[in-house]
C-alpha cells in the first residue's frame, strides 16, 4: 500500500519534471519486483543509458541508442531473472559500456560535424584567397605591360627626335655602349682658337637643346670637348674644356637641366681621324654630346 | 577372495570411475562447448584498438583496453579449466570494453582533426599565413 502511494507520487512527478526523475523511476520499477538491490553495473548503466537518450545520441545516433537500449533491457531481463546471478552481472555490465559507447559515438559524429564544416570553410577561404591572387597578378601583368608600351613608345619618340634633329642641322648621331652620341664638327661652332660660340652654332645647338629637355629628366647628359693635336696638349685641354663648358652653358641657357648635365675637356687624347691632313684634323675638333642610358632600363 | 570375484570387483571399480570421472567433467564444463568464437572475436577487437592506438590515448581508452585484456586473459584461465559458462560471460564483458576503447580512441582522432581544421579555418581569417 505504501509502495502504490509512492509509485503514484512517482507517477505525477514524472508528468511534471520528465527528465530528472527518469533515473529515479527507472531505479524505482524493478524495486517492486526483486527482493535484491540491484548491482552498481546495472545503477550505472541506467543513468548512462538516460543520459545518452537526454543527450545528442537521440539526435546524432538512434541506431546506436537503440541497441544501448536492448543490452539494458536483457540486463533489467536477466535481474528480474535472477538478481544476484553472474549473468545479470555480466548484462549489466555490458549494457553500462554500450551505453557509455553510444554517448561517445554521439560525440564523434558531433566532431565529424564541425571538421566537415570547417573543411568546407577551408575549401571556401582557400577559393577566395586563389581568386584574389589570380586577379592581384592579372593586374600586375597588365601593368607590367603598359608600363614596358609606355616606355618603348617613349624611346620611339626619342629616337625619332633625334634623328629628326639629325637631318634637320646635318648633324651625325651614333648610337654606341656609352649613350647616344651627337657629334658638331669644330668648324660649325667655333672660329679657330676661340670658344665663344658662332651665331650658327647657337642656332644648331637651340634644336638641339629642345631635343635634350624632355630626355634630361630620365637620362645623364655629358658635353666633350676634343681639339687635333696643333699646338701643345696643355693649352688644347684648356680650349677642350672651355669650349666644352661654353656649349654646356648654352644648353642650360636654353632650358637643359643644369642638374642633368655636365661637361669635360679631353683635349687631342681622343682623335677620331689622322692628325697629319687638314681634313683628320678637322673631324677631330669637335664637340660630343652623349645621352647617356637611364639607369633604370 | 578368488581370482574371479578379483577381476569382477576390479570391473566395477573402473565403472564406477568412468562414471564418475565424466559427471565431474560435466560440471566443470558448466555444460556446453568452449566459447571459442567469443574469444576469436574478442581477440580481434583488442588487436583493433591496439593499432588505432587506443593503449597510448584518450586514458579512457587505455583503460578499457586493458580491462579487455584482462577478461580475456581470465577467460583463457576459465577455459583450461573447463568452466566455458563463465569464460562466456568473461569474454562478453571483454568485447564490450573493447569496443568502447576502439570508440574512444576514434573519438580522440576526431576531435583533434576537427580542432585543427578549426585553428586553420581560424588562422586564415586572421589573415595570418599557414
Amino acid at each position: 500500500m505504501r509502495f502504490d502511494v509512492w509509485s503514484m507520487r512517482v507517477k505525477v512527478l514524472r508528468a511534471r519534471w520528465l527528465g530528472p526523475l527518469c533515473l529515479a523511476s527507472l531505479a524505482a520499477l524493478p524495486l517492486g519486483c526483486a527482493s535484491a538491490p540491484p548491482p552498481r553495473q546495472l545503477i550505472d548503466a541506467r543513468a548512462a543509458y538516460n543520459e545518452a537518450r537526454l543527450g545528442k545520441a537521440a539526435e546524432l545516433a538512434p541506431a546506436e541508442l537503440h541497441l544501448a537500449k536492448v543490452s539494458l533491457n536483457a540486463a533489467e531481463q536477466a535481474f528480474q531473472d535472477d538478481p544476484e546471478s553472474a549473468e545479470t552481472y555480466t548484462l549489466s555490465y555490458v549494457a553500462l559500456r554500450t551505453a557509455e559507447l553510444v554517448k561517445v559515438q554521439a560525440d564523434t559524429k558531433q566532431h565529424k560535424a564541425n571538421l566537415d564544416q570547417a573543411q568546407r570553410e577551408l575549401d571556401r577561404l582557400e577559393a577566395e584567397e586563389i581568386s584574389r591572387t589570380r586577379s592581384e597578378l592579372l593586374r600586375t601583368r597588365s601593368e607590367l605591360a603598359s608600363e614596358r608600351q609606355a616606355r618603348e613608345a617613349a624611346e620611339a619618340r626619342e629616337h625619332d627626335a633625334l634623328q629628326k634633329l639629325a637631318q634637320a642641322a646635318a648633324l651625325s648621331v651614333r648610337e654606341e655602349p656609352r649613350g647616344t652620341v651627337i657629334v658638331l664638327p669644330g668648324s660649325v661652332l667655333f672660329t679657330s682658337g676661340e670658344w665663344q660660340l658662332t651665331s650658327e652654332a647657337q642656332q644648331k645647338l637651340g634644336l638641339i637643346a629642345d631635343t635634350l629637355r624632355p630626355q634630361a629628366k630620365t637620362h645623364e647628359i655629358v658635353v666633350e670637348g676634343h681639339t687635333d693635336s696643333k699646338g701643345t696638349p696643355s693649352s688644347n685641354q684648356v680650349l677642350s674644356e672651355n669650349r666644352a663648358r661654353a656649349v654646356m652653358d648654352y644648353l642650360v641657357l636654353r632650358g637643359v637641366p643644369a642638374t642633368a648635365i655636365t661637361s669635360v675637356g679631353i683635349g687631342q687624347m681622343r682623335p677620331v681621324a689622322d692628325n697629319a691632313t687638314s681634313e683628320g684634323r678637322a673631324n677631330n675638333r669637335r664637340v660630343e654630346i652623349i645621352i647617356k642610358p637611364s639607369e633604370a632600363r | 577372495m578368488t581370482r574371479a570375484m578379483q577381476m569382477r570387483w576390479r570391473k566395477g571399480a573402473w565403472a564406477l570411475g568412468a562414471i564418475w570421472g565424466s559427471a565431474a567433467l560435466l560440471a566443470a564444463c558448466g555444460g556446453g562447448a568452449p566459447p571459442s568464437e567469443r574469444l576469436v572475436n574478442a581477440e580481434a577487437a583488442i588487436r583493433g584498438a591496439i593499432e588505432i592506438n587506443a593503449n597510448a590515448a584518450p586514458p579512457r581508452a587505455a583503460l578499457h583496453l586493458q580491462l579487455a585484456q584482462e577478461q580475456v586473459d581470465k577467460a583463457k584461465r576459465y577455459i583450461a579449466d573447463g568452466q566455458h559458462q563463465r569464460a562466456e560471460l568473461a569474454l562478453r564483458q571483454a568485447q564490450a570494453d573493447a569496443e568502447l576503447a576502439i570508440a574512444l580512441a576514434r573519438n580522440e582522432e576526431m576531435k583533434q582533426r576537427a580542432e585543427s581544421a578549426r585553428s586553420k579555418v581560424d588562422r586564415l581569417r586572421s589573415g595570418r599565413p599557414l
